[in-house]
């Protein structure tokens, strides 16, 4: 029903691997990408460095992007999907264990589409996925990456 | 002629004979000599007799002169008015009369030069004082007569005496100038009664002529003033005159004037002293003008012996110097008679390097001159700074010299100290801002880094148990859910630090709240969270405060859960919020029925991470009432509590 890929921005490991549980523990069956910096992601995004050549504007369902990131961090991403024509519609969930006023206040200013905490307790953060996901993934209307083509 | 026959019939013939020849060769000669003359004689008779009967009809007294000024005739009021009697009169020369008093120049004046030309004058005025009768003003009209049947003139001289008339209209001119005046004009008779108030008097002293004539003129004295008016009369009854005297006196108010008073004594007709007439003149304004002028005065002289600041007073023509105060003696240590008469430069002091008249213009023109920081040298060679100033000060110009040597290095020394002071500060804030960053990041790097090994400890256990869960036993698996419950215990401890941190850096934002709807809204979730629980909520309505809404926000729910916490043992929970009278004072409260504590442990109450319970009995991180007693402090209130051990606790709180 999905081939959305899901792109996740996150440098913990362990991180990565729950989020892969939680996400499949919930049925989710997009096919995820991982960039573990910011630079990755970037690459990823616009078809840069590693991935040089590659169909520069990938169909993304999603970003789940955490904000402390080695290179270049989450809210740089961010600004960079915003400020890109293709890109600038792409659906963007902040996910980070920062409770920063500033933080959540920053990533809604540059246009996140969500926040969202990742609570220690993994049950919750579990919930958290597998809700997003049926929002994101199943309810919501994605919009027109490219309408010019 | 019968008579005469009868006389002459007792004589004999030849007497008769003789008495005829002798009066024939009489007659004869008679007719020789005064042929004319019996008959102008006649006429002279008959004159004199129409003007008598003239005169006499005159109420005015009245002389009749001849030609030569003798006096033919006077009527009767001329000899009652000036006291002479006809045999001393008729027949003189008008100017011998009465001892020569009436040789009045100005009469003769009349009578030798102006009436000779003019033959009628009417109302000439003559002033004369004759020895019997006195001063005496009189009217003279006169007219003089040609006679053609005697060939000679006479004079009529009517002589009004106005002396009373004249008196009665001075008296009265007097009585009005005494009534228009402004002064007081009294009249008092030698023992001190008054007999006259004029106007003048009323106003001046408030009393009306009616209440005071008769009374003792010591109304009007002050009582401590007694001897003067013993003496004033005294003075009086010697016939002295006092001349403006200036003394105090007495309104009828009571108020107390300042007068001038000149006082001379009253005379009757025969000389003798009947009282004293007293003008008195108001000069209470004046002497209220001097007296501050004397004692603004006093108070120059007196700031000027002892003002702390020297004070040079300089002639405004070259600057001299007119006088010293003791504080200059002891500033530049010159005696005043040393330096009056030398200039400000000779005493050491230069403030004009110019013309003195120049600083003299510019004074006038801007009334104070100021010099700060002047170097003065003082007679001992010392070196000294001061602070001076000219001003005017109508006969000289006024030069105060404060010296300022030893606030000048007060000065200094402050300046150097607070530079240091700055300096300190400037590091001391640099590395407070250093330690604050640190903080900051620090707070930041627990937040995200510390919270992710914890959700990775509880994400892989969690993963144990749903995976491989039942390859372990009851006890594997209770081990595995103890370690995710530490692991969450952490985070909480972890995010209650942090909101700590957090409240002590930002500021409230103040707004009115309300704090029924905040605390009905925290209810519904706890009734929601705990539904198996059927705690009872009593909330008072209309509960208002101003604060900040986010924190007051996290008192009551650190308070409602706090509550809902210790009511868990509870049968029937009941929580309640209101607002009620504390010591006189109005405070919030947020009451339970829970498990309460002992007031001994009261003081750990509000201290991070002190738990008065065990963990097994009441989980907590012993964070929340450090959080809301610093929100509650930073809101500028008041927080405490009462409990007892079962007897649930109460929490007071003022905004």
């Amino acid at each position: 029903m999905n081939t959305k890929t899901i792109l996740l921005v996150e440098d913990n490991p362990s991180d990565i691997e729950l989020t892969k549980r939680a996400l499949a523990n919930a049925n989710i069956a997009n096919k995820l990408v991982v960039a573990e910096d910011g630079q990755e992601a970037l690459d990823y995004l616009f078809g840069t460095g590693h991935y040089a050549g590659r169909d520069a504007a990938p169909l993304l369902a999603v970003v789940l992007l955490d904000l402390k990131l080695p290179k270049v961090d989450g809210l740089d991403i961010l600004r960079r999907i915003r400020a890109n024509e293709r890109t600038k519609r792409l659906p963007v969930v902040i996910l980070t264990s920062s409770q920063e006023e500033q933080d959540i206040a920053a990533g809604y200013d540059l246009g996140a589409n969500s926040y969202i905490q990742k609570p220690v307790d993994f049950l919750k953060f579990a919930e958290a996925i597998k809700t997003l996901g049926l929002y994101w993934l199943v309810l919501n209307e994605l919009p027109h990456l490219r309408n010019n083509s | 002629m019968g008579d005469l026959m009868k006389d002459d019939e007792k004589k004999t013939k030849k007497q008769l004979l003789d008495e005829l020849t002798e009066l024939r060769s009489q007659n004869a000669a008679l007719k020789k000599t005064t042929n004319g003359n019996i008959a102008s004689e006649l006429v002279m008779q008959e004159a004199t007799r129409y003007a008598e009967s003239i005169v006499e009809t005159v109420r005015e007294p009245l002389l009749i002169l001849d030609a030569n000024l003798k006096i033919i005739s006077a009527n009767r009021n001329f000899y009652t008015t000036f006291k002479v009697n006809p045999a001393n009169t008729i027949g003189r020369f008008i100017y011998d009369l009465g001892n020569r008093q009436w040789d009045i120049p100005k009469l003769r004046e009349l009578l030798e030069n102006i009436l000779p030309k003019k033959e009628v004058f009417n109302g000439f005025e003559v002033e004369h004082t004759f020895h019997n009768i006195g001063h005496k003003i009189m009217l003279l009209n006169a007219r003089q007569i040609y006679r053609a049947d005697i060939n000679s003139k006479i004079i009529l001289l009517a002589i009004e005496d106005i002396t009373e008339r004249r008196s009665i209209e001075e008296k009265l001119l007097l009585a009005t100038i005494v009534e228009s005046s402004k002064d007081a004009i009294i009249g008092e008779s030698l023992d001190g009664i008054i007999t006259s108030w004029n106007k003048g008097a009323e106003e001046i002293y408030g009393y009306t002529k009616s209440e005071i004539i008769g009374k003792s003129i010591s109304v009007i004295v002050p009582p401590r003033l007694p001897d003067e008016l013993t003496d004033i009369l005294s003075k009086i009854k010697l016939g002295e005159a006092i001349k403006s005297y200036e003394t105090i006196r007495r309104r009828k108010d009571g108020q107390n004037i300042y007068v001038s008073l000149s006082v001379s004594a009253v005379y009757d007709a025969e000389g003798r002293i009947l009282g004293a007439s007293t003008i008195a003149r108001d000069i209470t304004e004046r002497k209220q003008l001097e007296n501050l002028l004397k004692e603004s005065e006093m108070q120059y002289r007196l700031l000027f012996e002892t003002a702390n600041d020297g004070i040079v007073l300089l002639e405004k023509s070259e600057g001299k110097i007119a006088h010293i105060n003791p504080s200059v003696e002891k500033m530049l240590g010159y005696s005043a008679k040393e330096v009056i008469g030398n200039k400000l430069q000779d005493v050491g002091l230069i403030i004009d390097h110019g013309d003195f008249q120049i600083t003299m213009k510019n004074l006038n023109k801007r009334g104070i001159l100021r010099y700060n920081d002047v170097p003065v040298k003082t007679k001992s060679g010392k070196q000294i700074y001061a602070d001076t100033y000219l001003v005017d000060k109508a006969k000289f110009a006024q030069c105060n010299i404060r010296d300022i040597t030893e606030r000048r290095s007060k000065e200094k020394e402050i300046r150097l100290l607070n530079e240091d002071l700055e300096k300190r500060i400037l590091q001391r804030t640099a590395q407070l801002n250093e330690a604050n960053k640190e903080l900051a990041s620090f707070a930041y790097s627990v937040s995200h880094d510390l919270r992710a090994p914890l959700r990775g400890i509880d994400g892989w256990s969690l993963a144990l148990l749903e995976e491989y869960g039942d390859t372990l036993d009851d006890q594997g698996r209770k081990y595995l859910q103890r370690v995710r419950t530490e692991t969450q215990q952490m985070g909480m401890l972890i995010e209650d630090l942090l909101n700590l941190s957090r409240i002590t850096r930002i500021e409230p934002q103040l707004m009115p709240i309300d704090l029924t709807a905040m605390a009905s809204s925290i209810a519904n979730r706890l009734q929601e969270e705990n539904p198996q629980r059927n705690i009872e909520f009593i909330i008072q309505p209309a509960l208002r405060a101003n604060g900040d809404n986010h924190l007051i926000n996290i008192v009551l729910t650190n308070l409602f859960d706090n509550a809902v916490k210790f009511t868990g043992k509870q049968f029937l929970p009941r929580i309640e919020f209101g607002k009620t009278e504390v010591d006189g004072g109005k405070a919030f409260f947020v009451r339970d029925n829970g498990a309460g504590f002992d007031m001994a442990h009261a003081p750990k109450l509000f201290g991070a991470f002190q738990r008065l319970h065990k963990s097994s009995e009441f989980p907590g991180t012993g964070i929340g009432l450090a959080t809301v007693q610093r929100i509650i402090h930073r809101h500028g209130g008041r927080i405490w509590a009462n409990a007892q051990i079962d007897q649930g606790a109460t929490f007071y709180f003022t905004l």
